[in-house]
């Protein structure tokens, strides 16, 4: 009597699960819809900022929570793309510059291909790079206009890089492919600034394309040196390359404007045109005509739910209990087969990528359009780390939470910073720091787990626990009766 | 003539910086010695003294504040070490990375909160008050001008770490340390409280980084946020001389501070602070187990 029960409500669950499952995804859905109808323009900036929140500490959670590998330099990707977007939107870079930038990207797509094709190590691939290093500082000197000199060029740098892989001996011809790619990464590069210098600017999806590209390529050649560390060495290796990437935003005047202009009158992105399908549609759910404001959050949103959806996919696929087992123990996962180098490359530059979106969405926040360095600093890689820590590591949605829950804690603390309160003649100001660190101290030694996966955990230890005894006494009672 | 002036000038103030990257990184191989731990706050226990050098100094002098600011940097240590020690039993490396990261940002919110943002000038330790203007002595050696409190800085580091040398070597709190570090379960055996030890590790390395705090404090101004830079810059020295290895650190110390300075100085000056970020990638991707170290059979 009772297995066939049991078999019945088996049958029912597993009918419904696909349903249940889809649930959260529905609510949530619907609940982004239907904000902008219940709440003010004020709250409408705050969930904006929470949605780029969001998106970033989904990506730093892939990261951290489920491959178990820290980032402390997270700002540094949410930057790059903040800044990719906005040269190209609105300050076109100057001129002269061209050569040397387009050289630049193209050296970076060239050592991606050679450590990617070739797989070479150590001083093989020292080797590859300076000589890529001479032919991009010889690329961006001569002006390359005219289809003979570009196949002049072509043929010289992939010569070139297959004389080196015969003398190192790498395959040859995988070496010349990072040759090719150098100078047509470089030439492309170049006529698309022009372009987009011609231009005054480029529309602001090619500016999110480009900033992911850029991001992709310099993450996969950081996670490529940097994951190989442990620990301790990797969370310092990011905070280096955080604190360098924050210095070259505040230095390089010419192209990012420097700490203190920082680049401003960058454009929302517009989804819809005023008379469209999708343009009344979302005004109805809005209940009113769309302002610039609300249709920018509807975009934000709509990318957070992509983002939420592809790793909650990712997390549950092959890659997920690959990036699982290399949190548990890199060396087991690696002696099951696993290719534990491949896969936490992967995700670092899937978590650089989602970071490199977020920042170009963060410059284009209707209605602000403005970057400065300090956005990116090593402060915000740790109000990241709070998200995720709060949030709770390896949990999609967790992520979403501690976003959540810390932009209102920073807009709670910036009231406060306003309100001047004093107390034993200290104004009550700047308080975040202390908040933040308290908050990583407390949960970290309270709930490594993170708060809101360490409240869950516990609250379902005590419920297993509640029906096992319920379970044991309804045996014992069952026991008695037969 | 110019030249070398300019030079000599450049090497001189990469040896006082340099100085101080030593104390921070030996601070780091002594904590990571005893736990393994990489303590970010590293950084802020400069930071500490250094502030509490800018409260004392003008009023009392430096014999007065150095040993304060000690005591004050030591306590800071033993609440850093009560942090770490709470989860240690079952903390993972990222749990321990992300407590001390948030001491360190703590820590640099208080002073934030006590002294506020700006730079505060320190009082050197042996002033020349001119027209009621405090300045410090100058001597001239080797064609550059070299001021009193950067020779300072070079006898206090010295001292200091010939005291650590000392200590880690002959007294018998030190060689239980040194026990502890390279065998914890052989120290447990022996009657030496591993937790103790760990103790006694922050508060040592903190009170250090204090101490370096207050004797730079004149040349580099107190900040509130001087903590991370210099934290990273110590790790870089600690990592180039070998985790752990203290003739390795102070060694590495130095020379960064000098190629920071000529590079920051000579080639670029936008730069100067990327200079040694970039040394330590470099380092970490070649060369993890420090240049100064031999490297380690294969096991």
């Amino acid at each position: 009597m009772m297995a066939l029960s049991n078999g019945a409500s088996d049958g029912k669950r597993r009918v419904l699960s696909p349903v249940l499952g889809l649930l959260p995804y529905v609510v949530f859905a619907i609940g982004i819809a239907l904000a902008p109808r219940f709440v003010g323009d004020s709250s409408i900036a705050t969930l904006i900022y929470i949605g780029i929140n969001a998106i970033l500490c989904i990506g730093l959670n892939m990261l951290m929570g489920y491959a178990g590998q820290v980032s402390l330099g997270h700002a540094a990707f949410f930057g790059l793309g903040a800044y990719s977007s906005a040269i190209l939107t609105v300050r076109p870079i100057q001129g002269p510059i061209i050569p040397g930038f387009a050289a630049g990207v193209g050296l970076l797509a060239a050592l991606v291909v050679l450590i990617s094709v070739t797989r070479v190590r150590g001083w093989k691939f020292a080797v590859g790079a300076l000589a890529l290093l001479l032919l991009t500082l010889f690329g961006s000197h001569a002006r390359l206009s005219g289809v003979i000199p570009i196949v002049a060029a072509l043929a010289v740098c992939s010569a070139v890089m297959a004389a080196l892989g015969l003398w190192i001996r790498i395959g040859w011809s995988k070496c010349m492919y990072s040759g090719l790619t150098l100078v047509v990464v470089t030439v492309l590069g170049a006529w698309f600034l022009r372009r987009v210098l011609a231009a005054g600017g480029t529309n602001p999806w090619i500016g999110i394309v480009a900033g992911v590209v850029l991001t992709g390529l310099i993450a996969y050649l950081v996670g490529n040196q940097v994951l190989r560390l442990r620990g301790h060495y990797l969370a310092m290796a990011t905070l280096g390359f955080g604190i360098i990437v924050e210095i070259v935003f505040r230095q390089w005047t010419d192209v990012t404007g420097g700490s203190s202009d920082g680049i401003f009158g960058i454009p929302s992105i517009p989804i819809t045109s005023h008379d469209s399908l999708l343009a009344s549609g979302l005004g109805w759910l809005n209940g009113a005509a769309l302002t610039p404001q609300r249709e920018y959050f509807y975009l934000v949103w709509a990318v957070v739910f992509v983002a939420l959806v592809v790793s909650v996919n990712i997390v549950r696929s092959r890659v997920g209990r690959a990036m699982r087992a290399v949190h548990g123990s890199e060396v087991a996962a690696e002696s099951l087969g696993v290719d534990t180098e491949r896969y936490k490359i992967q995700v670092f530059v899937f978590s650089a990528v989602l970071g490199s979106i977020a920042g170009s969405l963060h410059a284009h926040n209707a209605g602000i359009g403005y970057i400065n360095p300090s956005e990116f600093s090593f402060m915000v890689s740790v109000q990241l780390l709070v998200m995720v820590v709060v949030g709770g590591m390896a949990s999609v949605w967790g992520a979403l939470l501690g976003a959540f829950v810390i932009q209102l804690l920073k807009n709670w603390m910036l009231d406060l910073d306003k309100a001047h309160y004093v107390v034993f003649g200290i104004v009550l100001k700047g308080l975040d720091p202390i908040v933040f660190g308290a908050t990583l101290i407390l949960v970290m030694i309270l709930l490594p787990q993170g708060l809101v996966r360490g409240i869950a955990d516990s609250v379902a230890a005590s419920m297993r626990a509640a029906t096992r005894t319920k379970k044991r006494e309804t045996e014992s009672a069952v026991g008695r009766t037969d | 003539m110019e030249f070398t002036g300019q030079f000599a000038q450049l090497i001189v103030s990469g040896i006082t910086s340099g100085c101080i990257y030593a104390i921070v990184a030996v601070g780091f191989s002594i904590i990571y010695n005893s736990t393994q731990v990489i303590n970010f706050a590293q950084g802020e226990f400069v930071m500490a003294g250094a502030m509490i050098a800018a409260v004392l100094m003008d009023k009392t002098g430096p014999a007065i504040a150095l040993p304060l600011a000690v005591a004050g940097g030591c306590a800071l240590g033993v609440v850093t070490a009560m942090f770490v020690l709470a989860p240690l039993r079952k903390a993972s490396a990222v749990t321990l990375i992300i407590i001390t990261v948030g001491a360190s940002i703590m820590y640099r919110g208080l002073a934030q909160l006590f002294w506020g943002e700006t730079a505060i000038a320190v009082r050197p330790f042996t002033p020349v008050i001119e027209d009621g203007y405090v300045e410090d002595r100058t001597v001239r050696m080797f064609g550059a001008v070299v001021s009193g409190q950067e020779l300072w800085v070079v006898g206090v580091t010295a001292v200091l770490v010939l005291a650590s040398y000392l200590f880690f070597r002959y007294s018998l709190v030190g060689q239980a340390m040194r026990a502890s570090a390279s065998n914890p379960m052989g120290a447990r055996m022996c009657g030496i409280s591993v937790r103790k030890m760990i103790l006694v590790s922050f508060v040592i390395a903190a009170g250090l980084g204090a101490a370096a705090g207050v004797t730079v404090s004149p040349v580099f101004y107190a900040k509130c946020n001087m903590g991370t830079a210099l934290g990273l810059k110590g790790f870089c020295a600690a990592v180039l001389g070998g985790l752990g290895n203290f003739g390795g650190a102070i060694a590495a110390g130095i020379i960064l501070g000098v190629v920071e300075s000529v590079a920051g100085g000579m080639l670029w000056s936008d730069y100067k602070d990327a200079v040694a970020f970039v040394i330590l990638l470099v380092i970490l991707f070649v060369r993890p187990e420090g240049l100064l170290m031999r490297r380690k059979r294969a096991a």
